[in-house]
């Protein structure tokens, strides 16, 4: 999978969770907490629906690394690249 | 009860429990003296941020570590006790810089920075009421509570400013001054804004303690209902009292252990027992400036050598859900004790501490209202899993009911349900709801204040949640009303009729859910569901705003217009119906 097509996949799932985010206007490598609210329950929804969008098993041990746009698109990439 | 008993093997070696015999420590614990230990007076002379801090530098501990602040790079600041009591003067010296006067409401929204705790401790040292904000609220609760409070100094970041204060600066004539703390990469001041550190580097070190008693207001605390406003909750200076106590009695902190309160500092547990208690108790305190992540949160635990941790019901649930092998991944020698508040801890979660660390948390219940824990599980005496404990020593603490005439009968049948009541006079009881005293007036009925929880007592005296008296929500945590869900929720033009609920959250406890009834004209779909929720979003900010949100056709509603969340929620969760006979279409 392409990066911008993961990029896209993401963006739509983070903005079904918190609409309230422009996706325009993200910054990639900036943390989501520091642009816009995101609270701890947002990122476990965003976890969960990561997961089930590319079909990867994302352990709670991870969402750590789903902390912003960059670090969500790496950790994809990593897994589907593992899966493959 | 089925529940098994987590027994205790005894004190941990060199170190004795404050208590150690519940009986014993519930005959002979008083307040006064409870404050003479504090202050080493027995007058009503009093002022938080004196029996906090002067005390420790003048007895000779002010090099002391009172707090280690870590950032998100794993950067530690330490910040000893003459420190604090020094910036504490600073701010307190710029507040009078300021021309703010003895009294007024100094605001802060900030994180988890040395900042709030040199506002906080300044504005205290000033004698002004210190009102701490929850950094996740959205620009309209925060509107309604700076109007409310009549809060004159606003203390903030650059970022939290132009999100959430700049929009809303114009609709607060009385908010006379905000103070920004800088990002690490500052950028121009927005306007009609004050640099806090320049300020505070002008600022003498020298300041005399305003001289407030223990009936002075030292805090505003906002709350909520299901309708109305917010409450304005505020507690006098003597709070420290009993947060102080409390600190010995139920999180059994010794002075110079390493204590670890992962509360915000918006709400009041983060005040109380993030700052005021541990401190008195000369804790040396952790404060984390991230948020919650597991594999952080148990590094901080080890590195760190916490002794003490006071944590969330959510956060411990989040934990689970990440798995014991991680935690176990770690070595904690220094733990000794856990806690948790915010909601009722189930007893997988109690017991789960058993497995990941070796010691069972340990639930207590209190609110903004109480001040200080009321009722809790002691580090000496068994453990219940899933009760809230037991009234601590100088409270007196039973179930309810309304009987006739509306007064007040105590429940003394074991395990019957009743509301919890609590007898007035312990030192950080709430001494009003702001410019509400009607309100204030209702929640003390025949010498009881009565906390709108539901609970049963069993023989032993353990209290065990059963739900909220009322239809306010608890998420992740938080009180939230339902109230001002659904006012935000009305300005949205698709919005003709809404009700907000609560409905079961594995991890926060409860979730708000929102059912909409549309205006004619607008389509129920996915893409209007989002613009509303975005809507809600950034009125009400992430954590208050719904998680979901339905759409209703007819919205259950008495015959008098108004609607029935008790109804939506029976629904809902597939719960009896309960009385119908008041439903609008019933015969």
């Amino acid at each position: 999978m392409q990066t911008a097509e993961i990029q896209a996949k993401l963006l739509d799932r983070l903005t079904r969770i918190a609409p309230d985010i422009d996706p325009r206007r993200i910054v990639a490598d900036q943390d989501f907490r520091d642009q816009f609210d995101f609270d701890s329950m947002d990122a476990l929804h965003f976890a969960v629906a990561v997961s089930e969008a590319f079909g990867i098993p994302i352990p709670d041990s991870d969402t750590g690394q789903l902390t912003s746009l960059q670090k969500a698109v790496d950790f994809v990439q990593a897994r589907l690249a593992s899966k493959a | 009860m089925s529940t098994q008993a987590i027994q205790k093997a005894g004190a941990p070696d060199g170190l004795g429990h404050y208590l150690t015999n519940y009986d014993e420590a519930r005959r002979t614990f008083d307040w006064a003296a409870a404050r003479r230990a504090l202050t080493g007076r027995s007058d009503a002379r009093l002022n938080i941020a004196s029996a906090i801090l002067g005390r420790h530098v003048a007895a000779g501990r002010g090099e002391r570590r009172a707090a280690r602040f870590i950032d998100r790079h794993w950067h530690r600041i330490d910040v000893t006790y003459a420190e604090l009591q020094r910036g504490a003067r600073r701010f307190a010296n710029v507040l009078r810089s300021l021309g703010v006067e003895r009294g007024a409401t100094v605001a802060t929204l900030l994180g988890r920075v040395p900042e709030l705790f040199t506002v906080a401790l300044g504005t205290l040292e000033a004698g002004n009421v210190l009102c701490a904000l929850f950094s996740a609220f959205g620009p309209e609760p925060l509107k309604t509570r700076l109007q409310l409070g009549h809060v004159r100094v606003l203390v903030t970041t650059e970022a939290f400013y132009r999100r959430k204060v700049a929009g809303i600066r114009e609709s607060l004539p009385e908010l006379r001054q905000v103070l920004i703390v800088r990002d690490e990469e500052p950028r121009e001041l927005p306007p009609d804004t004050l640099d806090l550190a320049a300020l505070l580097r002008v600022a003498a070190e020298t300041h005399e303690t305003a001289p407030t008693c223990d009936t002075d207001v030292a805090l505003l605390h906002f709350t909520s209902g299901t309708t109305g406003n917010p409450k304005g909750v505020t507690l006098p200076h003597a709070a420290v009292i009993a947060q102080y106590a409390t600190s010995q009695l139920v999180l059994d902190l010794h002075p110079g252990e390493t204590y670890w309160c992962t509360a915000d500092p918006g709400w009041v547990t983060g005040i109380a027992y993030g700052l005021i208690g541990p401190l008195a108790c000369g804790a040396s305190l952790i404060v984390d400036r991230e948020e919650f992540d597991p594999a952080r949160w148990y590094r901080i635990l080890a590195e760190e050598r916490v002794d003490v941790w006071y944590t969330a019901p959510t956060a411990i649930r989040m934990l689970m859900k990440a798995g014991s092998a991680l935690a176990r991944e770690r070595q904690y020698p220094a733990l000794r004790h856990l806690a948790s508040v915010g909601e009722p801890l189930n007893a997988e979660a109690v017991t789960w501490g058993v497995a990941a660390f070796g010691m069972p948390f340990h639930d207590t219940w209190w609110q903004t209202e109480t001040g200080s824990i009321m009722i809790a599980n002691f580090a000496a005496c068994e453990v219940l899993p899933g009760s809230m404990g037991r009234a601590i020593p100088g409270i007196e603490a039973r179930v309810v009911r309304r009987g006739a005439g509306g007064h007040l009968e105590v429940i003394d049948t074991a395990d019957e349900v009743g509301e919890i009541a609590l007898r007035p006079g312990w030192p950080s009881m709430f001494s009003s709801y702001l410019e509400n005293p009607e309100r204030y007036q209702a929640a003390f009925v025949d010498g009881w204040y009565l906390a709108g929880d539901l609970a049963r007592r069993d023989a032993q005296g353990y209290f065990w949640f059963v739900g909220r008296a009322d239809d306010v929500i608890k998420s992740a945590g938080h009180l939230i009303s339902p109230f001002e869900i659904e006012s935000a929720l009305m300005t949205h033009p698709a919005v003709a009729q809404v009700a907000v609920i609560g409905v079961p959250d594995p991890i926060a406890g409860q979730a708000v859910k929102a059912f909409v009834e549309l205006r004619t004209g607008f389509a129920a779909n996915d893409d209007l569901r989002s613009q509303i929720l975005g809507h809600a979003r950034r009125l009400l900010g992430a954590a208050v705003a719904p998680r979901e949100i339905a759409f209703s056709d007819g919205l259950p509603r008495t015959r008098s217009g108004k609607i029935m969340r008790r109804l939506l929620r029976a629904r809902e969760l597939g719960l009896p119906e309960g009385d119908l006979s008041t439903l609008e279409g019933t015969e």
